[in-house]
């Protein structure tokens, strides 16, 4: 597949970081500006950051409309972590993710940084990222269906994705053979000598997601990103795949990036969690920090809006109107502005990204009141001594102790 | 397999009425064909399927893909007719009308799909889209379908003046539903049957639409039959749930109660594969996965269908098919080895694979 005489540990060797289209342009990266939720200490300590996403800006121009989907984003993921990206449909989260693998079409307008190890990805070549694009960095996308070839057998697929980098793994046929039996092995399909030479439309949908996530691990990739890679599956198969993903991630040290629009699915699995709004992070921190105290009224209306195993028969979930905005005329100031319960005419200027509390970043001049402060702290302390910790029960449907 | 019987603590039924659908008995299946239209297996999508549902009240139906659960809803309207069975629909067998009598019977039940981009005509306008089945009743004035169209839309949230003469494509995903219900509502039917209606739709529009499906179904008297895969949906409008696997029945219960003590070890793994998050305290949840894939609809395990990946499977349940019992308060479950009934005693930790695991590490 790949015509390329370099070797691919000349790519993401530290040498590489000076070669022409891989490195970022002077000044675009600005040191210490990237938000962080950083380990707090006595919590083992802080793993090594493995990709770092500095300021990206994705744009599309079409017709003299210019879409804003990125605008100004940053992050990181360390080596053995998962990072949950939230959002809605449009908020930036897919497309962030694919600009990083250079998948978005030629009209997009891509800047900022985004370091793999020591390589740039922003503005790299085409040439330069075909070789690294499901190698160090790989993907896993949605629709298992659609992302295989219905007339490969499943073996020829991976044996595919495992001899387009034979440069690196030097692997023949009969070796990436092998290896694809392995990574079938690895990522539990059962039977994988049979499944081996099945067609796609043989295997059941989680199947298939298994596949796809073999095909992702051809490369031994640094860094996997899961775009809604369990959203088309059952409730009863995503959990298989989370778990095998969280399996994977901690065996082989791999970082992940989970997209999904599902909170409950990023608070169980994720260390950190990153809400987007409009192409922004409005809110970052490490996933308890987050969830046990949500600042960001986003945020807070998306947790609100969840179904509820104990929600009671005809009752009204809470919501909040309107519409996401529209990319190519965003309000002036705060994206959510319009939307807002909290907002006020400070609003028209854009809040920034800042750490209000120890690793905790959002955006937002009239956040929701913090739990973190020492007056609530001993209140809820007060509450759940009283009412025997309902949290501590683990039964979802237990309310209070009112059964 | 026994009849379920109306409900006696049915929120929204009077033990007097008579169940607006009743179904009895359904089986629908489909012949398998390979190269030359052999044959090469019978889909057994439907098997045996009993319920009934009363004016007013909400049915939810939750099963994993390829349960059978679309199925089921196409077979109740007669798209296409089922197998065998009775679907008696206020008082009047749809199994046996003819097309003429089905075609009239279909006014006062009415679907809402998954996908509300392939269910309307992306060439119409929301106006037109809204009239085609005032325009198929026929009886009414140009102006006062107009009206009517108007006033729907009004129920729905859409401002008729802002949406009428938009076209599909030019809505979004929660907009085009609300006209896929407006659709739906026009002809004053007393069923609607959802399926997977809030599926693809984001989780702020999901709430909007959820919240909007309640409020019609206050104001306008409907009943529904509402299908999804995830319990956790459901669980707002349904006032009983019943939950599907591989094209039978097998738990069927008072909402509140099947939630709370779950008897059938399926519906067990369906609530334990959520991932919950508590919006007070941030909780997080983790699911417990059930192990194994769904057996294929095509050759069903022998006796029940669930053993195959049943934590509580023994030798009984490969040889006898358990039938659907009531265990008292209209709770119906097909299980040999039903999970204890946790109501009667105080709530604890539960034995085994069946425990939740209490937040995230």
């Amino acid at each position: 597949m790949n015509a390329s005489h370099e070797t691919l540990s000349d790519l993401t060797g530290a040498p590489v970081a000076t070669r022409g289209p891989a490195v970022a342009p002077e000044g675009l990266t600005v040191p210490g500006s990237r938000p962080s939720p950083r380990r707090k200490a006595g919590r083992g300590e802080t793993r090594e950051a493995v990709l770092e996403v500095t300021d990206l800006r994705v744009a599309f121009s079409r017709e003299g409309r210019t879409v804003h989907a990125v605008n100004g984003l940053s992050y990181e993921v360390r080596a053995g972590e998962m990072l949950a990206i939230i959002g809605e449909s449009g908020s930036g989260k897919s497309v962030s993710t694919r600009a990083l693998m250079g998948l978005l079409p030629p009209s997009a307008r891509v800047t900022g940084s985004a370091r793999l190890g020591d390589t740039e990805l922003v503005g790299m070549s085409e040439k330069a990222m075909r070789r690294l694009r499901g190698c160090d960095l790989a993907m896993v996308f949605q629709d298992p269906a659609r992302s295989l070839n219905p007339t490969m057998r499943i073996g020829a697929q991976i044996v595919e994705a495992i001899r387009a980098h034979s440069e690196r793994n030097g692997l023949d046929k009969k070796g990436a053979q092998a290896r694809a039996i392995e990574l079938l092995k690895l990522v539990r399909l059962p039977a994988p000598e049979r499944r081996f030479h099945e067609y796609p439309h043989q295997l059941s949908g989680g199947m298939r997601q298994r596949v796809m996530i073999a095909i992702a691990l051809a490369g031994d990739p640094k860094v996997l990103i899961a775009d809604e890679a369990t959203t088309a599956l059952d409730v009863t198969t995503q959990a298989q795949i989370m778990e095998l993903l969280v399996d994977l991630q901690e065996r082989l040290g791999m970082a992940v990036i989970m997209i999904s629009h599902d909170l409950g699915l990023a608070a169980s699995y994720a260390q950190e969690v990153l809400v987007m709004y409009a192409g922004k992070a409005v809110e970052y921190a490490e996933t308890e920090d987050l969830f046990s105290n949500v600042r960001m009224p986003y945020t807070r209306a998306l947790l609100g809006a969840i179904p509820q195993l104990t929600t009671e028969a005809h009752s009204l979930l809470p919501v909040i109107g309107g519409q996401p905005p529209d990319l190519s005329a965003l309000p002036q100031g705060c994206a959510f502005r319009p939307r807002c319960v909290n907002a006020q005419d400070d609003c028209a200027v854009a809040p920034t990204l800042d750490e209000h509390e120890p690793g905790h970043w959002f955006a937002c001049w009239h956040p929701a009141e913090s739990r973190r402060t020492p007056a609530a702290e001993a209140a809820r302390n007060g509450s759940t001594a009283a009412t025997g910790t309902p949290a501590a029960t683990g039964n979802p449907l237990s309310k209070g102790g009112e059964a | 397999m026994s009849v379920v019987e109306q409900e006696k603590t049915g929120a929204h039924a009077a033990a007097t009425t008579e169940p607006l659908l009743s179904v009895r008995n359904l089986v629908q299946e489909f012949v398998s064909r390979g190269v030359g239209g052999v044959k090469t297996g019978v889909v057994h999508a439907v098997s045996n399927v009993s319920f009934d549902l009363m004016p007013g009240e909400t049915l939810g139906i939750v099963g994993e893909t390829g349960s059978g659960k679309s199925t089921l809803a196409r077979s109740i309207i007669q798209a296409p007719r089922a197998k065998s069975g009775e679907v008696v629909f206020r008082g009047q067998d749809l199994m046996t009308l003819s097309h003429h009598g089905l075609k009239k019977a279909r006014h006062d039940m009415q679907m809402v799909y998954q996908d509300p981009f392939g269910s309307l005509n992306p060439r119409w306008r929301v106006e037109d889209v809204v009239a085609e089945p005032l325009l198929a009743q026929g009886g009414l004035s140009r102006d006062a379908r107009r009206e009517r169209v108007h006033e729907l839309l009004n129920l729905v949230g859409l401002d008729p003046a802002t949406y009428c003469r938009r076209r599909p494509l030019e809505l979004s995903g929660g907009q085009a539903q609300r006209v896929a219900i407006a659709r739906a509502i026009a002809l004053n039917p007393a069923l609607i049957i959802c399926d997977e209606a809030i599926s693809s739709l984001d989780v702020l529009i999901q709430a909007q639409v959820l919240n909007l499906f309640e409020k019609l179904r206050s104001e306008l008297g409907l009943s529904y039959l509402f299908i999804a895969h995830d319990l956790a949906t459901v669980k707002q409008v349904s006032d009983r749930v019943a939950v599907m696997h591989l094209g039978q029945l097998a738990e069927v219960g008072p909402a509140e109660q099947l939630y709370l003590t779950p008897r059938h070890p399926y519906t067990r793994a369906l609530l334990d594969s959520i991932p919950g998050l508590d919006p007070e305290t941030g909780a997080a949840r983790r699911p417990v996965p059930l192990a194994g894939e769904p057996p294929s609809p095509l050759d069903p395990p022998s006796g029940c269908r669930f053993r195959t990946r049943c934590p509580r499977a023994q030798e009984k349940c490969a040889v006898e098919e358990p039938l659907l019992t009531d265990h008292g308060n209209g709770h119906h479950v097909a299980c040999h080895f039903p999970l204890e009934d946790l109501s009667a005693t105080i709530p604890g930790p539960r034995e085994g694979t069946v425990g939740l695991a209490a937040g995230a590490e």
